[in-house]
């Protein structure tokens, strides 16, 4: 009989150690807050509180993509909150940047026009000999980047202001048609203005290196302003600035713009939006450029559209304009077209 | 005046061969997202119309309620 | 007037894809087209959560915001649908969509995609009500016979709920509450700009 007192001593620590074990394990979740505050459940556990949470994840990566069963990988993107910030670009910043860049280049073009008129041959500059300035080749191929880019800046920018500016004219229907057609126009004519921009690299990227009259003529404002017109080999420096920009505008806008045409086929949804970030901005910008080259073409300087079409221009004007480049003709050194048979030449 | 027109028109040309060329790389959904384990006999054309562009065609007057043909195909 | 949300409670989600299977039913989805999808994180380890995501019928939609040919408009229950007549099929709204609603018939070079695609809440689209029209463009208009969308209906586990978003958000603040855990509405701070709070 002496065991049963120790046996029931015995069972009585390992009871009271049991319990105390019991009330250990639970006391802590009965005690402890949940996560976000939130009442406990009555087993005590909290699956929240390993989980995945929305608002830490989006902060770590941005953007939330999982596991789905279907073979379309863009289905495993859950949530990206950078469409909203797309939807701001494309319809706060964007329209202003462009509407800033287009309508205020025409302003200042407007602006100079009516302070400093057409500019017109001196008479020293009319000698009624003509020289060669531009080949056929290379007439055909400008001409062909020229109504490529109208129509594509044009079928551009209706994608960003159709709606805004020529949809009430017309009516959602007939905007819409137009749309399709804008938006096929703008993809099949890209390939001839890629085309286009490689044949204008090739023919004139020796003629716009920069030389040793471009600083000069650059800081006589290239005579727009007044003052003597300074010398310049073929090109001179603000011809030179708008080759270098249409190339290099050019190659962004083929690139971003081929990546678009093949969606998903190089990038991802973030390369997508960033491609037209970049399509889109320098497509406003380089226009803006265009529409001062076309001012200065056609309106703005009196006989410089004959360069372009005919192909040649006023000997004693390129003598005045251009002459490192007609002494470069003269000693016959064939760097610039070469002249036909029949086409006078530039002695 | 003749490399503008020439120049227009060789733009035009090359933009008619690029439409005729980048259909092709076209596909539709219901191939670009089947796996080689996978038969897709009758992918459906309702919500994206006959030709799988999304204009959409009144199916004829029997079938108003449209009960596929995929549905049938596992029998 | 109600405003019409979804919310799809991920700490109840199985991934069993019933509401998957029901849209895909209900509407003849075509193969390859996915209105409705069942996105898992996390998958195989602790704390993996199960979403079922379509389009979330946003305040200030993204998508109808870049639209060029403006084809989107909202309803008076703040269900984002759209006209497939006007659609161009440029993709844009796809870009913006914070969840990926937008589906296209094609999948190659841009300018022949074919008209966008999406989740309608069950509610067609510009054509006229329970019409065949209406039906091969957009599939099946529940909303406009009074029945709420097909995959709340169809989910077995009620983790996807559609329906007015004062209610919804209740019944889900009650879960919550008596269960003790919630990770939250998936999406709705992005879609609607708020969160439950419990």
């Amino acid at each position: 009989m002496i065991a049963q007192p120790i046996t029931a001593r015995l069972l009585c620590s390992a009871l009271a150690a049991l319990t105390l074990a019991v009330l250990l394990v639970f006391a802590t979740p009965l005690s402890a807050q949940t996560s976000g505050g939130q009442p406990k459940s009555p087993s005590g556990s909290n699956p929240t509180a390993s989980s995945v949470n929305e608002q830490k994840l989006l902060q770590e990566l941005d953007r939330l993509s999982g596991r789905v069963t279907v073979p379309n990988p863009q289905l495993a993107m859950l949530e990206q909150p950078q469409g909203r910030s797309y939807q701001s670009f494309h319809e706060r910043w964007l329209p202003w940047i462009g509407g800033i860049a287009v309508l205020g280049m025409i302003a200042i073009l407007l602006v100079f026009y009516l302070w400093r008129g057409r500019i017109r041959p001196t008479p020293e500059e009319r000698s009624g000999r003509a020289v060669v300035r531009f080949s056929a080749f290379e007439r055909l191929n400008h001409w062909m980047m020229a109504t490529c880019f109208i129509v594509l800046a044009v079928t551009g920018l209706n994608y960003v202001y159709g709606k805004r500016l020529l949809m009430p004219l017309i009516g959602a229907e007939a905007f819409a048609d137009w749309s399709q057609w804008a938006k096929f126009a703008h993809n099949f004519i890209a390939w001839p203005f890629m085309l286009a921009l490689l044949l204008m690299f090739i023919l004139w990227v020796k003629d716009n290196i920069p030389d040793r009259y471009d600083a000069a003529w650059l800081r006589a404002g290239g005579g727009l302003f007044g003052g003597r017109q300074p010398p310049a080999e073929r090109f001179n420096a603000g011809q030179k600035l708008l080759f270098w920009s249409v190339i290099i505008g050019g190659v962004l806008l083929s690139v971003s713009g081929v990546i678009m045409l093949f969606p998903f086929a190089l990038v991802d949804l973030q390369g997508m939006q960033i491609a037209q970030y970049v399509h889109a901005i320098t497509a406003v910008v380089l226009t803006a450029v265009i529409l001062a080259h076309i001012y200065i073409g056609s309106l703005g300087m009196e006989g410089a559209i004959g360069a372009m079409t005919t192909g040649t221009v006023d000997q004693a004007w390129a003598y005045h304009h251009h002459p490192a480049w007609v002494e470069r003709q003269r000693r016959g050194q064939v760097q610039g077209p070469t002249i036909g048979p029949g086409e006078v030449p530039a002695s | 005046m003749k490399t503008v027109l020439g120049g227009i028109f060789v733009a035009v040309v090359l933009a008619v061969v690029a439409g005729y060329l980048l259909p092709r790389a076209q596909e539709p959904a219901h191939r670009a997202f089947s796996t080689q384990s996978v038969r897709v006999g009758d992918p459906g054309t309702n919500l994206v119309g006959p030709t799988w562009s999304g204009e959409g065609q009144v199916p004829p007057p029997g079938k108003a309620t449209a009960t596929s043909s995929t549905g049938s195909s596992h029998e | 007037m109600a405003r019409m949300k979804f919310l799809c409670d991920a700490d109840r989600c199985i991934e069993c894809n019933a509401c998957v299977t029901a849209c895909k039913n209900e509407h003849d989805v075509p193969w390859g087209i996915n209105r409705r999808r069942v996105v898992t994180l996390n998958d195989g380890k602790p704390g993996e959560r199960s979403v079922s995501m379509a389009c979330m019928h946003c305040t200030n939609p993204p998508c109808a915001a870049v639209c060029p040919v403006d084809c989107f408009y909202q309803t008076a229950d703040a269900v984002v649908l759209h006209s497939k007549e006007l659609c161009i099929g440029c993709g844009y709204c796809f870009y913006a969509c914070p969840f990926g609603a937008p589906q296209y018939p094609q999948v190659g070079n841009f300018g022949s995609r074919g008209k966008m695609d999406k989740c309608t809440y069950c509610a067609g689209g510009p054509e006229a009500d329970n019409t065949a029209v209406e039906y091969a463009l957009y599939g099946r208009n529940r909303l406009a016979e009074g029945k709420l969308p097909m995959c709340a209906e169809m989910c077995s586990t009620k983790s996807l709920m559609a329906g007015d978003g004062e209610v919804i958000a209740q019944i889900y603040r009650e879960r919550v509450l008596k269960r003790g855990y919630g990770s939250g509405a998936w999406g709705w701070r992005t879609a609607y700009n708020e969160d439950i709070s419990v």
